[in-house]
């Protein structure tokens, strides 16, 4: 195996809202291809920091490096950034007044400034990767909520992203339909996607996990591969958290 | 104006200002500031030179001149200045607005739950009124009022008479007298020691408040029934009849209002200018203080965003604005003072106790000259054809969408709690009154201020039927003077206090609401 | 719900649309809704007297023999169009024929667009003859309790003693009895059609409802029909017509005029061949050409209908000396300017490669754009140059591949042409001649008036909602401000200020009409009423729409476009119907500032003219009938398009 390059990189991220302090010195350093499960108590503030990986919240201290390039106030970079970092909400957020195929082919139209067929034949080979291609003209007040998850997925893969971020994909969604949803993540796992994935589901952070993360009140509290986090774990709190979920 | 802080050992990348999103975002936010205050600078300019071509004023000289007007009806129908012209125009405006909104309350209230009615005829002839009349403009109904009222048919030379003595025979009285000049009914006018038994009926009233509160507290002690209700309409009773009688102790008052009229009148300008703007910057102050102590964390003061420290900044700006203002312009100060000593020279003269009578008497209207139809006076209270026309207008019109705001709240609230209700086994008028009119209520106030305002603003259309409000009177006024610039930023001033005062009163009832929720 | 979200908001019951229940005898039915308790029968009565008190006074009062109903008759047209020439005036060419083609324009679309968007539905043939049966009843009953003679005197007399009037009322529900049972000439005519209608009505829905659904016929049918029976009425109804012979009113005996008459004839044969056209074209075509089609022509109705049928533009300069030569003059060097070397910029600021460089090529243009205010200029090329700025700053963000591009370089040569042209039009003097001052009066200066107000207020309705949602400060601050002071203020004092004051700012040489200063204060009156409508839509739109936008590298922009204002104005789409019928209604206070609107003429025209001096009450009613007719039945519409978007959301 060649030497991984590192694609994220933070140092001493912090973050305030209002007076409320959601992270509090983060560090870490992902580095490509790899796998890196969050987990964490509610409010630990593991949604807020995958949330400023694309600056969807801004960082207010310390730094954020993606695939070399710093998030900053600067437009280009953020463009840049943006249309490199695929991000699956816990909520879908799929766009309800247009029809499943639009859904996927409006950023590479209108970001990537692709030809419609073009973006069309690249849309419908990614609904069939995730598994639902007829159901392309359908609009998502229509789909299950697995369905909805795996047009996200597609949608979000549609920029051809290098790095993919998961906000609880599997939360809002009926237990029936989780499995759906985590194939189709490990499925993209194993093509070589690099992933940061925040979710309460154990068996996918054991089975496909590189890394895991575990934040408490705004830090990262412990990390480590699966086999050593959940065998294993050092910090008393970790201890806690693994024992109230498992 | 960037939130980026220097750490040693992390290099930060330089961003140059056209790509820098928090510096794009406030060079165009500036950059519009000045677009819009540059249209009004050559706006503005231009208008200097079109003003003294025109030879229009554009000074607020003709307040305090003769305006060379008189008025159809108001508490001065001859005003001498025109500051007085537009005063009476405003208090007929709100004349108007007030009997207009206790009205079409009622009204309203009456038509919404008629249209609930489960009887099938009250429910159509209710659903009949309201598509009828929201659905012609406000305009035409009040020139058809006008229409109407002017030519009521009747004898016009008498002007009317009530039935039972001759029509022309003086001193006789009716309850109700319509002619083509107006509307005449029966009603209380105050008399001599009105407000001192006003005053007995406040204290009446504050304490009631506690009676029932005392007797509710009493109830869900004792769990027997203890007449709330009844105990707190009787406290108020008892106080208006004492006061009915003793109401002369309450004369002390008047002294009292007469030493604040001569306090406003000792009082040099400068020391109002200086409270004000002391209580400006003791505001702009207090608010910073608070937002600060918002973003303070136990670690220490968090970091302020760049709107942080827009909102502080302006908060700042607004506060100095202010001293600047009071200290620039003595005649605001002056006004405060010179109308404060009015006020309290007003209300001393009514607390002046002359020769007795009662408080409170009731007139009913009369004919006291064949031909001479009350304006203003003891004899009933009188509609004029001018007044008639806008009151009816808008008191139909609004009680219409009332009637809809108080079906609205009243359905959305009925449908889940009423099972809720009768499943707690409570009789239906319980239901109403615990469960379904106190929830409906919250929900009905908010868009119920909403048709207040809009009534009190559909008022200048009186200006159609020539009823002396203060666009009418403002009108009137620009045409023998020429200041229509300042007259239509009087109108703005007036139209938007009122609207802020009830839409603050609205804000405040809601918040009240909120908190009780929590 | 938040209370002061939206606070005009009011819930629909359910029981409105709710299906029939099982049907009741008549006397279980009376007992059960009417008399059901001792309050319930004291509110009934109280209802009737109402409703007898009410009936018999109005019916006086439209068959009292001293009624000038004449007036409105004889001064139809001036209360639809004002003095539009209009016939036998030999000093001014008729030109009436103009507004006939409108009319018609207007009658095609929409009954192309009944075919288009398949309105209707399946109605019962039982529950249509339960209608007529109404209805029928309804006659009769107004027949019933009018009055037995015509100069009966109703109340409202000299004195009205509260008592007085309970008597009257009491009196009156004994003698209508009575004198309902010796009906005679027109009234018993009268009734005896209404009855006749009921009992046939009856008769039919009761022999119909045992086949229920099956017999069933389209509900387009029912306004057709309606329509075929007035345009039927109307060749054979004996009604006469009235019109001025030099000064006094003439009277014709005979059918109506058949200047009138036959326009609508065709008028109404064209509406049916066009749905017809129209369902033959979805059949064959498809709808979606239908419908873009139907789009585009809604949108130029407006324009093309006021500026270049009604008004007729001289773009000749040899007429008068005084026209504007539209091929040498100024409006095609302006096209040149702006549409074809505009054209060429904005195909090059749209390649995909050009990034940052767009940008500020873009913001330059605007700047440009912006600085053409300074300078003396025609308004023309300022307003062009602006719109240009605009399309110029899209260009990066909504330009995609080269058939995007070029449909983005189509749209700006296409709204370039049209507005330099619309804009030529509107300078060029109009060479139909009118005695008045303003070629627009009526009914149709308020139509023109309503409609382009909410239509020129809809884009700056959705800045300022934009602005006042917006996280910038300044935008916000400045959006609130325009919104809460013009919804505080009177919309008079608006007409006021524009009407008065506006040229005051203005420079020496601009000169407005009243019309379009009317218009300019409607835009901006309606656009703050607007923007709280669309306020209220976007606030709907969950933050994660944002979130997942951004995240896929949209543009705020883009973002705003694509995601955000569709979602919010399909949201708002029954408010803004009703924000539409309100805005018709405030037109009429033009009326106080002195334009020759449909109330004006009916206030203030007619009761002055010499014939027809004093009459008032008789104008008014008829035009607030046509006021309540459109509202109302615009309002019914929205009604129904709230519960199809409603089911939508579900």
């Amino acid at each position: 195996m060649t030497v991984k390059q590192d694609i994220i990189v933070c140092e001493g991220v912090k973050k305030w809202f209002g007076d409320f302090q959601a992270l509090k010195g983060v560090t870490t350093t992902v580095k490509e291809q790899e796998v890196v499960v969050v987990i964490g108590p509610s409010g630990s503030g593991k949604s807020t920091f995958i949330r400023t990986l694309n600056r969807l919240e801004v960082h207010q201290e310390g730094t954020i490096i993606i695939d070399g390039i710093e998030l900053t106030n600067d437009l280009k970079n953020i463009e840049k950034i943006r249309s490199e970092v695929g991000m699956v909400f816990q909520q879908f957020n799929l766009f309800p007044h247009l029809s499943v195929l639009q859904n996927v082919t409006l950023a590479p139209i209108w970001v990537r400034k692709k030809p419609k067929a073009e973006a069309e034949e690249l849309a419908m080979s990614l609904l069939e990767r995730v598994g639902i291609p007829e159901q392309a003209d359908k609009f998502p007040g229509q789909l299950s909520g697995g369905q909805q998850q795996r047009v996200a997925i597609a949608r979000s893969l549609a920029m051809e992203p290098r790095i993919m971020l998961f906000d609880e994909p599997t939360s809002a969604l009926d237990p029936e339909m989780i499995k759906e949803v985590l194939d189709v993540m490990k499925e993209l796992a194993l093509s070589g996607m690099t992933m940061i994935v925040v979710t309460h589901e154990m068996g996918f952070a054991k089975e496909v996990a590189d890394r895991v993360l575990f934040f408490d009140y705004g830090l990262v509290v412990e990390e480590g591969t699966p086999e050593h986090f959940f065998t294993n774990p050092q910090h008393d709190r970790t201890k806690l958290f693994l024992s109230q979920i498992l | 104006m960037t939130i980026q802080i220097d750490e040693p050992g992390l290099q930060h990348q330089r961003v140059p200002p056209w790509r820098n999103v928090t510096f794009l975002k406030w060079a165009a936010q500036v950059i519009f500031l000045a677009g819009i205050l540059a249209v009004f600078w050559i706006l503005g300019s231009q208008a200097g030179d079109n003003l003294e071509q025109r030879g229009i004023s554009v000074s607020f000289d003709f307040l305090a001149d003769p305006p060379g007007i008189a008025l159809a009806e108001g508490i001065d129908v001859r005003p001498d200045t025109g500051g007085r012209a537009l005063y009476t125009g405003i208090v007929n405006m709100l004349r108007v607005s007030v009997a207009g909104i206790f009205a079409a309350t009622i009204l309203g209230i009456i038509i919404g739950i008629a249209r609930l009615s489960s009887n099938w005829i009250v429910n159509k002839v209710a659903t009949v009124y309201i598509e009828i009349i929201r659905n012609i403009p406000l305009l035409v109904q009040i020139i058809a009022w006008g229409v109407i009222i002017t030519t009521v048919p009747g004898n016009l030379e008498l002007d009317s008479g009530p039935i039972g003595c001759a029509l022309a025979e003086p001193g006789c009285e009716a309850w109700l007298v319509v002619s083509n000049k107006g509307a005449s009914f029966a009603w209380f006018f105050p008399g001599d020691g009105f407000w001192q038994w006003l005053t007995f009926l406040m204290i009446g009233t504050g304490v009631s408040v506690w009676v029932y509160r005392w007797r509710m507290r009493l109830k869900e002690e004792l769990g027997d029934e203890t007449y709330a209700l009844t105990w707190g309409t009787l406290t108020v009773v008892v106080f208006a009849a004492i006061g009915w009688f003793v109401h002369p102790i309450m004369g002390f008052l008047g002294y009292l209002w007469g030493w604040m009229a001569d306090l406003f009148d000792a009082l040099p300008v400068w020391t109002v200018q200086t409270a004000l703007a002391l209580l400006a910057v003791f505001f702009a102050g207090m608010w910073i203080k608070g937002f600060l102590d918002d973003r303070r964390t136990p670690a220490g003061l968090a970091k302020l965003t760049d709107d942080d420290i827009f909102r502080i900044g302006s908060a700042a700006a607004a506060g100095l604005a202010g001293v600047l203002l009071f200290f620039s312009f003595a005649g605001i100060s002056d006004w405060i003072l010179n109308s404060g000593r009015d006020l309290f020279s007003v209300m001393d003269s009514k607390f002046e106790f002359l020769e007795g009578g009662s408080p409170l008497a009731l007139s009913r209207p009369s004919i006291a000259q064949p031909g001479n139809f009350p304006n203003y006076g003891p004899t009933g209270l009188t509609m004029t054809k001018l007044f008639f026309p806008v009151f009816v207008g808008v008191t139909i019109y609004t009680a219409a969408f009332i009637a809809e705001v108080v079906r609205g709240g009243i359905l959305a609230i009925s449908k889940g709690q009423s099972e809720a209700g009768l499943a707690l086994g409570l009789r239906r008028n319980q239901l109403l009154r615990f469960i379904i009119l106190p929830q409906a209520f919250r929900i009905i106030l908010p868009p119920m201020g909403n048709q207040y305002l809009n009534l009190a603003k559909n008022t200048s259309l009186g200006i159609a039927v020539a009823y002396p409000e203060v666009v009418a009177v403002g009108q009137t006024l620009y045409n023998q003077t020429g200041a229509t610039i300042p007259i239509v930023l009087l109108w703005m001033l007036f139209y938007v206090s009122v609207s802020l005062f009830i839409s603050a009163i609205v804000n405040w009832y809601n918040r009240r609401v909120a908190l009780v929720e929590r | 719900m938040e209370p002061d979200m939206n606070p005009g908001k009011v819930v629909l019951p359910d029981d409105e649309f709710a299906p029939e229940s099982p049907p009741l005898s008549p006397s279980m039915w009376m007992r059960e809704n009417l008399f059901s308790n001792k309050v319930n029968v004291v509110l009934t009565f109280t209802a009737l007297s109402i409703i007898a008190f009410a009936v018999r006074n109005m019916v006086a009062w439209i068959f009292a023999p001293n009624r000038g109903w004449e007036a409105v008759a004889t001064n139809l047209r001036l209360l639809m169009v004002q003095s539009y020439p209009a016939g036998p005036e030999p000093a001014i060419p008729d030109q009436f024929a103009r507004i006939w083609l409108s009319v018609g324009i207007v009658v095609v679309l929409a009954t192309l667009s009944l075919a288009a968007w398949r309105v209707g539905s399946r109605v019962a043939a039982t529950s249509f003859f339960k209608t007529v049966r109404t209805g029928g009843a309804v006659l009769a009953l107004f027949a019933f309790l009018g009055p037995p003679t015509q100069d009966y005197a109703f109340l409202g007399g000299v004195d009205i003693p509260v008592v007085g009037v309970l008597f009257r009322l009491l009196g009156s529900l004994v003698t209508f009895l009575v004198e309902a049972t010796l009906m005679t000439g027109g009234r018993l005519v009268v009734f005896a059609i209404g009855a006749a209608i009921a009992v046939a009505g009856h008769l039919a829905s009761q022999a119909t409802k045992a086949r229920g659904e099956e017999l069933s016929f389209h509900s387009l049918f029912i306004p057709a029909g309606a329509g075929a029976l007035v345009i039927l009425a109307l060749w054979v109804v004996p009604i006469g017509h009235y019109f001025f012979v030099e000064g006094a009113k003439g009277f014709e005996p005979g059918t109506i005029a058949a200047s009138t008459k036959v326009p609508w004839t065709l008028i109404a044969l064209a509406g049916v061949v066009a749905y017809f056209l129209g369902r033959v074209v979805v059949k064959f075509l498809g709808e979606k050409l239908l419908k873009f089609v139907l789009g585009l022509g809604w949108g130029l109705a407006l324009p093309v209908i006021v500026l270049l049928i009604i008004r007729d533009p001289d773009f000749n300069p040899e007429r008068d000396g005084g026209g504007i030569d539209f091929l040498t003059g100024t409006d095609v060097t302006i096209w040149l300017i702006f549409g074809v070397v505009g054209s060429v910029v904005i195909g090059f600021l749209s390649l995909p490669k050009l990034g940052e460089a767009g940008r500020a090529i873009a913001g330059l243009l605007m700047i440009g754009s912006l600085a053409m205010w300074a300078f003396p200029m025609l308004m023309r090329a300022r307003l062009i140059g602006f719109l240009f700025a605009l399309f110029a700053i899209g260009a990066q963000t909504f330009a995609g591949d080269s058939r995007a591009r070029a449909r983005y370089v189509g749209l700006w040569l296409a709204m370039a042409t049209l507005l330099v042209f619309f804009l030529g039009a509107i300078n060029a003097p109009g060479s139909v001649e009118v005695p008045g001052k303003s070629i627009l009066g009526g009914l149709l200066l308020t139509f023109v008036l309503a409609l382009t107000s909410i239509l020129l207020s809809f884009p700056i309705g959705l800045v300022m909602a934009l602005g006042r949602t917006s996280t910038m400060p300044i935008f916000r601050v400045i959006s609130t401000m325009y919104i809460e002071l013009v919804r505080g203020i009177p919309f008079i004092t608006i007409l006021i200020f524009f009407d008065l004051i506006l040229v005051l700012f203005l420079p020496g040489n601009s000169e407005f009409d009243s019309v379009t200063l009317a218009i300019l204060g409607g835009t901006l009156f309606s656009a703050a009423y607007l923007a709280e409508n669309v306020r209220g839509g976007l606030q709907a739109i969950p933050k994660g729409q944002y979130e997942a936008a951004k995240a896929m590298g949209l543009s705020t922009l883009q973002l705003t476009v694509f995601i955000i204002l569709p979602q919010a104005l399909r949201a708002v789409i029954p408010s803004l119907v009703g924000q539409t019928i309100a805005i018709f209604k405030d037109t009429s206070l033009v009326a106080i500032i002195g334009l020759f609107d449909f109330l004006f003429i009916a206030d203030k025209v007619i009761p002055a003219q010499t014939i027809f001096l004093g009459i008032k009450l008789e104008n008014i009613v008829f035009i607030a009938g046509v006021y309540w007719i459109f509202t109302f039945s615009f309002s019914r519409a929205s009604l129904r398009l709230e519960k199809k978007v409603g089911l939508g959301e579900r």
